[in-house]
């Protein structure tokens, strides 16, 4: 390859990051630029169509880098991923690095087999580990509020560069799932290539599946477990039933939620009330990472679906305003034992509820009136909550609906 | 020709009496005692249901221009208004100082003096009071510059400090102050205006002249006397007077409503505050548990610490009781009995479990049961629901109420406004109810019936009582542009 050509792909990987730059920073001119750098990857694009989520513009765009996927290797790793050149320029800092792990097994490729599969049962495992939504969770630095949001969302990112200064390109040849979904691509389509072409005498092409695929019993117990996995998880590994666990309007159901997200914090940065976080536990091992509310402070503006339409997976689906209205993200319960209603002239909750949810009720057994809310017109907004002035633990609090029947 | 029955009595008289009876009873059912007797005690006087109490001759014990009846927040706007605005005035006050709810009630908080925009709306006699207890420092108020911020921060901060600072996420202007200081600021006042006050004094009702109100009867220590006056002034706060007086009123409260109840109010002092404050920072959810102990245990759960200046141990509890009526002598008891019950057992659990209290007592239980809303006039106009959801000002606009406590429809229509006619009873001549009796229909009393609410219409009435007598005409017929514009001389923030 001439000098020219590689100064070329320089400039073209270059104007990428710097476009990436410009998607991710918190610039007003278009509220989808963060969703649709996620959707580029046609790792993330085909696993969510795979496991029934967003199909949108940016889906096109995954799909376009999917297709160029099987005429040039490594299109994307080569001209666009902004990671890529993040990785290779730290990586530089260090060339006497040996890279260790040459000849060790191509875990990328089984992760994406695994996820696919388990895309397919509806549990996409490993789709978080996508570089774009990495690097895209690493600018939700500037919205966070304290010590433990800053480590969540850089923490994939420092991982990666880490990794790229002990071992060399590791990440980039050996596990990146989105680099990986290229290989499989390339291999697929040179394949059948040469298929086509002399599909009787090339011998090659005889014992071809070899060549194509490392170890078809790797493959096929990598797709097997993931099928496998997808249905455990889905089955067992979720708190359905931890009723203070409350996700961002437009959730897909729980058992699906924590594999389609990406946790790429499209979400957190799209809420312009600031009450989406990384969850730390609440949600069990599977939520790591994954988005909850809290109405500590604000609560889920009723003009407002910005989350919704911000996120590339589909773990929420897009919501127009009239349907996020009418979205239950939970229903508001009072606690009277410690209401300040009864204590003074506190109504701070039916003031604030935007639909009149909220109504004092009398009964007349315990002989004394008390806040209720309507289940029917409550949809767990949580500005009762974030309003509520009786300190760190509010009277009134937002709980998940648990249906029953 | 007079026929004679067995009791003795005439024919005619048997048919009043019956008729009058007949009235009582009616009039017993909604809820209220007329003064008449009944027929059959006619003669003996005492019956097993009433007594006919004898006929009396009442020291008249002073002639005055205008007698206000209640000395809370309503009568001192009332009473100050009209003796600055010339007229020769009396004071009736039943408790031994002045303010009503805003000392002896222990609602030592003047809220709601600013709309969400941070302009305050009720000034006059009210931030004349406030200046005064500044000038001790003895009141506690967000700082002017803040009126009206949406900070996060300054919002968090009062908000903290008390929540009657705070309206949908916004700094308002509402004043928490002083009891004792403010008995001894509103006794001054009155006696720079020249106001006669009677203290322990209770003004029963009204002198009537077939429609026309001629003064008050009280009863003190020194025994059932009246006062002549041009001009009532009702202040009473629950419309003592309107019975007697004729006057057609409502008093149904939905039992919801925060009017329902009453608050019985007392102070705990010699909390240790930062202690507690620190305890409830390191141990949120137990301090939480106990706060749901002590209400399962029939105690109250939560209080106000009091800001003022030097008060920095003391707490201010503030619990409400439903009732089935305020003008009950049996209900009051029974919430005041049960009040300090549950005060004990509140303190007791506190001083045992809760880290601050170690050491507390109970300083004070309120000198005067919380009342929140009994009796209501039918006026001249009843100022309606739809009132309040406008931005249209009456011609006789006498007071803007900043509206900030009815969630959306507050940010919507910031100011009600309240005219004249709200304050003149139906069918009654020289009478005027200025207080929380206001006419005004059940949900208006829900919001506007607060102590700088009832301040405002005191003084409004107070001075039209004073221009009225001047003039020689009739309250319904004062020069409405002269009041108001007398009112703004004074200080009082009008439309226009």
């Amino acid at each position: 390859m001439n000098r020219e050509r590689q100064n070329m792909r320089l400039y073209v990987r270059l104007g990428c990051l710097l476009i990436t730059i410009l998607l991710l920073l918190p610039l007003p001119f278009w509220v989808y630029s963060s969703r649709i750098f996620v959707q580029a990857s046609p790792f993330v694009t085909i696993c969510t169509i795979l496991a029934g989520g967003a199909l949108w513009l940016g889906s096109i765009l995954g799909l376009l880098f999917f297709i160029i996927s099987l005429f040039r290797k490594r299109f994307f790793c080569r001209h666009v991923c902004p990671v890529g050149l993040i990785l290779d320029t730290v990586s530089g800092i260090r060339p006497s690095v040996k890279p260790w792990w040459k000849g060790s097994p191509l875990i990328g490729r089984y992760i994406v087999f695994l996820t696919l599969a388990g895309a397919i049962a509806g549990y996409p495992i490993f789709l978080w580990m996508d570089p774009l939504a990495l690097l895209n969770s690493a600018f939700n630095v500037y919205k966070a509020s304290n010590l433990s949001s800053v480590i969540i969302s850089i923490s994939g990112m420092v991982i990666l560069l880490l990794l790229s200064l002990t071992s060399g390109n590791l990440w980039c040849a050996c596990i990146c799932p989105l680099g990986a979904t290229q290989d499989i691509l390339d291999d697929t389509a040179s394949f059948c290539r040469r298929f086509i072409k002399k599909p009787e005498t090339d011998a090659k092409v005889k014992n071809g599946y070899k060549e194509l695929l490392p170890s078809t019993r790797r493959v096929f117990m990598a797709i097997a477990a993931g099928v496998g996995l997808a249905i455990l998880t889905k089955k067992v590994g979720h708190a359905e039933s931890r009723d203070s666990l409350l996700r961002p309007p437009g959730a897909i159901k729980e058992d699906e939620f924590t594999g389609l997200c990406l946790r790429c914090g499209n979400c957190v940065r799209a809420c312009p009330s600031g009450i989406i976080h990384p969850d730390t536990g609440s949600s069990g091992v599977l939520g790591f990472f994954t988005p909850v509310l809290r109405f500590n402070k604000e609560y889920c503006n009723e003009n407002c679906n910005a989350c919704t339409m911000a996120c590339p997976s589909g773990a929420l689906k897009n919501l127009n305003l009239e349907q996020k209205k009418r979205y239950v993200i939970g229903i508001a319960r009072v606690d009277m034992s410690l209401c300040l209603w009864g204590m003074s002239d506190c109504n701070t909750c039916i003031r604030a509820c935007p639909f009149e949810a909220i109504k004092i009720t009398w009964d007349e057994e315990a002989y004394e009136s008390y806040p209720a809310v309507d289940p029917l017109k409550c949809n767990g907004c949580g500005a009762c909550e974030a309003y509520c002035p009786t300190g760190d633990i509010k009277a009134i609090r937002v709980w998940k609906q648990i249906k029953t029947n | 020709m007079k026929s004679q029955n067995e009791n003795g009595i005439t024919r005619r008289e048997f048919f009043r009496n019956t008729t009058i009876t007949g009235a009582a009873i009616a009039a017993g059912a909604g809820g209220m005692l007329l003064p008449v007797s009944s027929s059959s005690a006619q003669q003996t006087g005492i019956t097993g249901k009433t007594i006919k109490e004898a006929a009396r001759e009442t020291r008249v014990c002073r002639t005055a221009d205008v007698v206000v009846v209640g000395g809370g927040p309503g009568g001192i706007g009332a009473a100050l208004a009209a003796a600055r605005s010339g007229a020769d005035t009396v004071l009736i006050e039943r408790y031994e100082h002045l303010g009503g709810m805003g000392t002896g009630g222990l609602v030592t908080i003047i809220p709601n003096l600013s709309d969400f925009s941070g302009k305050q709306q009720i000034a006059g006699i009210t931030q004349e009071w406030i200046d005064r207890l500044n000038k001790r420092e003895a009141a506690d108020y967000p700082k002017k510059e803040h009126w009206g911020s949406d900070d996060k921060k300054l919002v968090a901060y009062y908000q903290n400090r008390s929540f009657f600072n705070i309206r949908e996420q916004r700094v308002i202007y509402s004043v928490h102050i002083d009891a004792e200081i403010s008995k001894c600021i509103l006794q001054d006042m009155m006696e720079e205006a020249k106001v006669k006050t009677y203290l322990h004094a209770w003004g029963t009702e009204p002198i009537m002249e077939g429609n026309k109100a001629r003064g008050v009867i009280f009863e003190s220590k020194s025994g059932r006397q009246a006062v002549l006056a041009k001009i009532v002034i009702d202040s009473t706060g629950d419309g003592d007077l309107l019975p007697y007086a004729g006057a057609d009123f409502k008093m149904d409260i939905e039992r919801t409503m925060r009017i329902a109840n009453l608050s019985f109010s007392y102070w705990i002092d010699n909390v240790d505050l930062k202690k507690y404050e620190d305890y409830k920072a390191s141990h949120t959810k137990e301090l939480t548990d106990h706060m749901r102990e002590v209400r399962k245990a029939g105690g109250h759960g939560g209080f106000l610490a009091s800001n003022l200046k030097n008060q920095e141990h003391v707490v201010w509890c503030f619990p409400r009781y439903a009732n089935s009526s305020q003008v009950d002598v049996d209900e009051l008891t029974r919430v005041e009995f049960k009040g300090r019950k549950d005060m004990l057992i509140t303190h007791d659990y506190f001083k045992k479990n809760i880290p601050g209290f170690e050491k507390s007592f109970i300083v004070l239980s309120n000198p005067q049961l919380g009342t929140r809303g009994a009796r209501r006039v039918t006026g001249d106009y009843v100022v309606k629901e739809k009132d309040m959801n406008t931005d249209i000002p009456f011609p006789d606009t006498v007071a803007v109420f900043p509206d900030v406590d009815r969630g959306k429809n507050s940010i919507k229509y910031p100011v009600t406004y309240m005219p004249y006619r709200c304050m003149i009873p139906a069918k009654v001549d020289n009478m005027l109810v200025a207080c929380r009796a206001f006419a005004s229909e059940m949900i208006v009393n829900e919001y506007f019936n607060l102590i700088p609410h009832c301040i405002a219409l005191g003084e409004a009435a107070g001075v039209a009582a004073a221009q009225a007598i001047a003039g020689n005409v009739d309250l319904r017929k004062i020069d409405i542009k002269a009041l108001q514009a007398t009112l703004k001389k004074r200080g009082v923030i009008l439309p226009g």
